[in-house]
């Protein structure tokens, strides 16, 4: 194994990323191209970028960790996972593209303010915050999982290697904006499928046959091969429900329902869409849980060595691999932190540049000096992401499921019920967006950490000990979906606003809905001339 | 044989909870992708609601 392998590899993945920043960065010359790509991105890319942003180093490490430690049990995860990204696609896309064209909304706060008519900057305000506390957190446990991963690769510390793949990912999202993520992640997309067919397939051959993996299992770890861990009754439910509750997370994501906010037509989302996303989903999913599950026997066998879980798939590359082909899973295992950090970057500057200086504060600054303060945000951003990557959680799956369900609980009822329900009312929004901002904090920085455990202090360590094992988040997130259910039906929605909810959704005959728009036409007819 | 008895049922469980969930998924899939077709409707999008940016097309 040669340090100049692995680095070949790396480096081609590099170059690719650098010429399509080069390239994407012609077309990022106003804050909506800088943001959301103009509202007019391919559904090829956007459902793709969708699964590239949401699926990160939770992937290629936190989650090959946890079932490396934990077994078949931890597939309850890609159970939650695969049903939250059609949960998405059904529940949430065609909805939020209808209303964010209807409303020129670029960011999620742009669209809430709109939605719920509110006049006092509160939503925005909250919205933002929101979105500045718990991304940044995201992005740090994204340092962090780069820093693992090239420490297992390179030999440098965690330190360097979370400076290495903060550098790398600054500079891109720097260059080219949206258009500049959104085809980078197209390319990270089909880095991270690859890494997740070839590594379970080398380790099975490595191990001379799935049989084998399941023998070894069998005599060292029985409960790895149990469907809950070895827990039986109501601690078999709690346990499915903990790893599975990473579902309704999905409907508060703002780097992931973003791209649903771009794409070109809404009803593209469900066909196409929903198939390119699902089945993708459906095969990282199975190779990341392959991979630490294999990775378990093979440490077992003593055929792999490692002391830290979630560098399972990074150490199986530099063990079973030729250097070259172990570059190119370390570029996979990049591309998933990349693609997600680089999303997450972008919505928190537009959080800042857009909802606060632009909205809120009024600061009417030209279009390029816009799109700048936006690069000022990403570097301010990142460094403080660096310093929580290098003083926070060590393990990656802790710190992506706290950030996951600050996002979660702080927008995914409110995003819900918006879409849904007419009755929704501003104060409502207000009320439960900040009860989901700070009971996050609370619950998550000061009483359990990520999930329910009974150590928690007077009542909470009594709710801790019948709730042990289940994320806080998705406790809070249905707490949060009755405050602003409550709080509607104690206040009154504008008269218009109903009235365009129930118009805006409205179903037509096929043959009229799919009919061509004199949008389409004006777009074929400047190809055909030469101007776009 | 016992031991081949317990590898037996535990791979049973195994295959079970792996593609029982998935094939379920992918029917939701189909049936949510083709909704369309299946109801004979669709949302009602025009170019008002596209709400394309301008500037890019002339820029592009």
């Amino acid at each position: 194994m040669t340090v100049e392998g692995i680095l070949l590899g790396f480096v081609f993945y590099l170059v690719l990323l650098a010429y399509i920043g080069w390239w994407a960065n012609r077309y990022t010359g106003t804050e909506d191209q800088y943001f959301i790509g103009g509202r007019k991105v391919h559904v090829l890319a956007a459902t793709l970028s969708d699964k590239a942003s949401d699926f990160s180093g939770w992937l290629m490490l936190g989650y090959p960790g946890q079932a490396f430690k934990t077994g078949l049990g931890a597939f309850w995860a890609a159970i939650g996972c695969l049903f939250g990204t059609l949960a998405d696609y059904v529940l949430i896309g065609p909805r939020l593209r209808i209303y964010a064209g209807k409303f020129r909304a670029i960011t999620v706060p742009d669209y809430l303010e709109a939605r719920l008519r509110d006049d006092t900057k509160l939503v925005r305000i909250i919205g933002a915050m929101i979105i500045l506390v718990f991304m940044t957190a995201y992005v740090s446990a994204q340092f962090r999982a780069g820093g693992k991963a090239l420490a297992q690769a390179f030999g440098v510390d965690v330190t360097t290697g979370i400076l290495l793949t903060a550098l790398i990912l600054t500079a891109y999202v720097l260059t080219g904006g949206f258009f500049a993520v959104v085809w980078t992640d197209v390319v990270q997309a089909l880095f991270m499928v690859s890494t997740l067919i070839v590594v379970p397939l080398v380790a099975v051959s490595a191990l001379g046959g799935f049989g084998r993996a399941v023998d070894i299992m069998a005599k060292t770890a029985p409960t790895h091969l149990d469907p809950f861990g070895g827990a039986v009754g109501l601690a078999a439910l709690v346990f499915a429900i903990g790893y599975a509750s990473w579902i309704v997370g999905y409907f508060g994501q703002p780097h992931i329902v973003t791209r649903y906010m771009s794409v070109e037509d809404p009803r593209k989302l469900r066909r196409p869409g929903i198939f390119i996303s699902g089945f993708w989903t459906i095969i990282v999913l199975w190779g990341a849980f392959f991979a630490g599950f294999l990775g378990f026997a093979l440490a077992k066998a003593g055929i792999v060595h490692v002391s830290d879980p979630e560098r399972i798939i990074p150490a199986m590359a530099m063990a079973l691999m030729p250097s070259w082909l172990a570059g190119f899973i370390i570029a996979g295992i990049l591309a998933a932190i990349m693609s997600t950090a680089d999303s997450q970057l972008l919505v928190a500057s537009s959080a800042v540049a857009r909802d606060i200086l632009h909205k809120v504060f009024g600061i009417e600054l030209g279009k390029k000096q816009m799109v700048n303060v936006g690069r000022i945000v990403v570097v301010i951003l990142s460094i403080i992401a660096i310093y929580y990557a290098t003083i926070g959680n060590k393990l990656v799956y802790g710190m992506v499921a706290t950030a996951w369900g600050g996002l979660a609980v702080g927008f995914g009822p409110i995003l819900l019920l918006s879409l849904w329900w007419k009755r929704v009312t501003k104060e409502a929004g207000i009320v439960g967006m900040a009860y989901g901002l700070v009971s996050e904090v609370i619950l998550e920085s000061t009483v359990y950490g990520w999930e329910f455990n009974p150590k928690a202090p007077g009542i909470f360590g009594t709710i801790g000990a019948m709730l042990n094992g289940v994320p806080v988040f998705f406790v809070n997130f249905f707490i949060t979906l009755a405050i602003i259910i409550v709080v509607s039906l104690l206040t009154k929605p504008p008269e218009d606003i109903v009235e365009l909810h129930e118009k805006i959704f409205r179903k037509v005959p096929l043959e009229v809905a799919r009919s061509r728009s004199q949008a389409e036409n004006v777009a074929e007819f400047a190809k055909a001339n030469g101007l776009l | 044989m016992a031991t081949d008895i317990y590898i037996f049922l535990r791979l049973r469980d195994m295959w079970s909870l792996l593609i029982v969930p998935t094939l379920l998924a992918v029917v939701v899939m189909f049936v949510y992708g083709f909704w369309d077709r299946i109801t004979g409707m669709e949302y009602y999008v025009d170019e008002d609601v596209l709400g394309y940016d301008e500037e890019m097309l002339k820029e592009g």
